[in-house]
């Protein structure tokens, strides 16, 4: 914010001096003619220039008085924040001592416990640190807890800004306090007030998601770092000011992996791990606990191949209602789609996708390119700051074609920044969409974007029969966006992790995208009152296991619910009936369904819903099911420190000086000015 | 011939025109700068008679506070309430202390930081104004001048034992952990343009 604000102040000015300097050389020798003709004298002139002058200055000061002190996001390049204390000039700081994963895989679930140890190493109090870090995608997070010396305070769950007032109250008091919000779904920040000299604070948040299969494995991702977005000017939203935190990069991860099925291979993605068997339990720990780079944790695990599941269920029973998560493997396609393809490709050359983002985004064009076969028709689209198309309307794939699309891919170099939006919009234009073809869009970005929900809007309302498929480039893409901008558009989103893997992860794409989807998925069940999520099913692609989410009323009559799926594939129709029983083990799916329930009305949200409306509800969600959302917050308080603790804490904050000074003096002054030099004209008439 | 008739022609059609154009513009250039200039004046008229009358209703509901130990509105619509009177008895002025110094409470009165102290706490008590309003006679309070603060617990008595000006965007108020009262403003006084960096700070300690 404070760049862009400032740009557009320079900006202005600039064009004021431009406008000016202009208008002196153009005008110079027509002046004196110039208000002669208006019939003005030269000091009628200066008296309107002085009064265009100062209403300028006016104007700019009070534009200037706007400017604020948070942070840019764009200058965030990874999980840590400091805060430089702008009046001292002095370097304030709190350390990110330890960072520690504690994760509990059951199944398709995962408990984390994140905790971070944060150390004031200095010999005065810290009145305040904010610290930023990345969140897994849809995770629900429901537990807090604080620990001051020997206490540990746990959180309660509020609505945002009765969450922030309960702080900023315990802070003004001197008393220890830590909020965790969310900043966005996948960046949440802890604010931590009043850190005694050379004292250890943990938090520690609990959160809990399911994991993703894919082709033939299960996800663990742990986020590791923050990317800076590029925002385009005029839609930035901002982080919190004032971090005092920095990170050592100190992090331990222990994983107790429990499958439910015998392994063939666990692998971590970009870490060196160890392995320890214990029965069904694999023990995974990272080798390497001064760890500190900007790779994202992924562990992988591969089912044996008979041992593949084609179907796995959790149930857990909660005030009256039973609570299921459900994972089907649709069956296997062989034939391959019947229609002719129509593909436009759209590739990220910003400056954030630059090194190996981009060679291996090239690649992984070039790939594609390569595997078009002549009847397809097919467009390519590169953009930054700006949006560059190839050609004016989608081509055949001749090779001519191909070669022109070749050259034009050599071409691209990174720089400028991420605006998505105009390239998002030709490629859902009419030149670019073919009737009766399979219309598939494929993106290629790491997803460096800050205005997410514009751009699911627009996808959204331009999508219409297309298809849109996400690639992720570069370590640490940003998942949320890039998973849900595929949400929206109907497709599916893959994620290359290295450079070794894009031909693999391009060709099973490919394969995917070759044949028809399961389409128009329903799910009928044999009890009522059932509300499950997501309500509406997407289409299912090759390898896509089906997950839904559901609460329906316990029902000692009917017994068991069960419910029959259905949908079309390559316009036949398949179906298969499922009956549900109770495993009675796990815990936390009616915090899962409600996170997937909240997740979905933010989608109405971002997509123009009644927001007061969505909003109360949400929020009454997320109190019951104890979630931090975007409405709601967690926040602990210290409430029993001793007296002279509170009172050392209070005396160590600072306060910035109030405003001085009302200033009527300069509007009187300029308003008798101008009132003066009125009847002065006057008189002269 | 005929075509250069016909330019002169044009040029006296030209010519009358002037003068009328003359008259409109200057009605123009008038009216603007009246409308403007009474506008400035207005605003910062409306400015002050606000920070005037308020006081009056301030000291109203700050009666009533000390009658009934209640907090009081000044008006419905507030958003705080009177929690001290100052009096500055070396410069013969009064004024009554609203809580929470922000820009909207400081047009209406010297207000006190919520973070800061009351008087009677062994902590400092922050109070600011404007120097154009409220606090315009700072300046002419010396060292060892008496200010008396009236609160619900009592009043008490301050000495001045320090006054500096500082620069706001290099320094910040320090809460000591003594009772003492901390009076802020901008500075320079009679400054025309507003937003300044400097402050003036008046330190006393409870007697």
């Amino acid at each position: 914010m404070k760049s862009t604000k400032r740009k557009s102040i320079r900006w202005e000015l600039e064009q004021l001096a431009q406008q000016s300097g202009k208008k002196n050389k153009e005008n110079h020798s027509e002046k004196n003619r110039n208000y002669k003709k208006l019939g003005l004298n030269w000091k009628d002139v200066v008296i309107f220039s002085l009064v265009l002058f100062y209403t300028t200055l006016y104007q700019i000061n009070v534009k200037a008085k706007g400017l604020d002190t948070a942070i840019d996001f764009d200058d965030i390049s990874s999980g840590m924040m400091m805060r430089f204390n702008k009046n001292t000039g002095e370097y304030h700081s709190l350390y990110l001592a330890n960072t520690e994963y504690e994760v509990d895989v059951f199944g398709l679930l995962a408990t984390i416990k994140l905790k971070q140890t944060f150390f004031n190493a200095q010999n005065d109090w810290v009145t305040e640190g904010v610290y930023a870090f990345p969140m897994a995608d849809k995770s629900a997070v429901y537990q807090l807890k604080m620990t001051v010396g020997e206490r540990v305070i746990e959180g309660e769950i509020h609505e945002k800004k009765q969450a922030e007032y309960i702080y900023e109250q315990a802070k003004a008091e001197g008393l220890t306090a830590t909020m965790v919000k969310q900043y966005r779904p996948n960046i949440f920040t802890s604010d931590i007030a009043n850190i005694a000299p050379l004292e250890a604070i943990s938090v520690e948040i609990t959160y809990q998601m399911s994991l993703e299969y894919n082709q033939s494995y299960y996800e663990l991702r742990l986020p590791m770092a923050i990317k800076p977005r590029y925002i385009p000017p005029n839609t930035d939203p901002q982080l919190p000011v004032d971090s005092n935190i920095t990170d050592f990069g100190q992090r331990v991860i222990n994983v107790k992996l429990d499958a439910g099925f015998e392994l063939d291979e666990i692998r971590s993605l970009h870490h060196n791990i160890n392995i320890a068997q214990d029965f069904d339990v694999h023990k995974v720990k990272l080798s390497d606990t001064q760890l500190y780079d900007q790779n994202d944790f992924v562990l992988r695990w591969y089912p044996r191949l008979e041992g593949t599941p084609k179907a796995a269920y959790f149930s857990e029973i909660q005030d009256g209602f039973e609570y299921s998560m459900l994972m089907v493997m649709p069956p296997e396609v062989t034939e391959k789609s019947s229609k002719p393809r129509n593909m436009t490709f759209i590739m990220d050359t910003s400056g954030s996708m630059h090194g190996q983002a981009l060679n291996q985004s090239k690649d992984a064009l070039l790939f594609a390119l390569s595997e078009l076969d002549a009847s397809s028709f097919f467009n390519v689209i590169d953009f930054d700051s700006t949006a560059k198309v190839l050609f004016p309307a989608s081509r055949k794939a001749t090779p001519d074609n191909i070669s022109l699309a070749l050259d034009f891919v050599d071409g691209f170099s990174s720089d400028g920044g991420t605006n998505m939006a105009p390239a998002l919009q030709i490629a859902m234009q009419r030149e670019n969409i073919k009737a009766g073809y399979l219309n598939q869009i494929i993106f290629m970005t790491d997803g460096s974007v800050g205005n997410e929900a514009m751009l699911f809007d627009q996808i959204a309302q331009d999508i219409g029969d297309a298809r849109l498929f996400t690639i992720a480039i570069g370590p640490a893409p940003n998942n949320y966006f890039m998973s849900k901008a595929a949400m929206f558009g109907k497709g599916t989103y893959t994620h290359i992790a290295s450079l070794d893997h894009v031909n693999e992860s391009m060709s099973h794409l490919f394969a995917q995208l070759a044949k028809p989807a399961l389409t128009d998925l329903g799910v009928s069940w044999n009890t009522s009152g059932v509300e499950q999520s997501p309500s509406v099913i997407p289409d299912l692609y090759m390898d896509q296991p089906l997950v839904i989410t559901s609460k329906v009323p316990v029902n000692k009559v009917t017994g068991a619910p069960s419910f029959v799926i259905s949908g079309m594939n390559n316009d036949k129709t398949w179906s298969e009936q499922i009956t549900l029983k109770s495993d009675g083990e796990t815990t936390g799916i009616a915090r899962l369904w409600a996170r997937n329930k909240v997740e979905e009305m933010t989608d109405d949200l971002m997509l123009g819903g009644n927001y007061d409306v969505l909003k109360q509800e949400i929020i009454d969600l997320a109190l019951k099911h104890h979630l931090i959302t975007e409405f709601t917050a967690m926040v602990a308080v210290d409430r029993n420190p001793d007296a002279s603790r509170m009172a050392a804490a209070r005396a160590a904050q600072q306060v910035a000086y109030p405003q001085g000074s009302l200033g009527w003096r300069w509007n009187l002054l300029i308003g008798l000015m101008m009132m003066i030099s009125a009847l002065m004209i006057q008189r002269k008439v | 011939m005929n075509y250069s008739n016909s330019q002169t022609f044009a040029f006296g059609a030209k010519a009358a025109h002037r003068k009328s154009g003359k008259k409109t513009w200057f009605k123009i250039i008038l009216a603007t700068l009246f409308a403007v200039g009474s506008w400035q004046v207005g605003s910062s008229v409306y400015l002050l008679a606000k920070a005037q009358l308020a006081q009056y209703l301030i000291a109203d509901a700050w009666q009533q506070t000390l009658k009934d130990g209640q907090r009081h509105k000044p008006w419905s619509w507030a958003d705080t309430h009177p929690v001290a009177k100052l009096s500055f008895p070396s410069v013969a002025e009064i004024s009554y202390v609203l809580e929470g110094a922000s820009g909207r409470n400081m047009a209406f009165g010297p207000a006190r930081t919520i973070k800061s102290g009351m008087p009677g706490d062994s902590i400092s008590t922050i109070i600011s104004a404007h120097n154009d309003s409220h606090f315009d006679f700072l300046g002419q309070v010396k060292l060892g001048d008496a200010i008396e603060v009236e609160t619900l617990k009592g009043t008490f008595i301050y000495q001045v034992n320090n006054i500096q000006v500082v620069d706001s965007s290099k320094q910040q108020i320090t809460i000591n952990q003594n009772d003492e009262l901390i009076l802020t403003t901008c500075y320079p006084f009679n400054a025309l343009q507003t937003g300044g960096k400097l402050r003036y700070q008046v330190t006393s300690i409870r007697q």
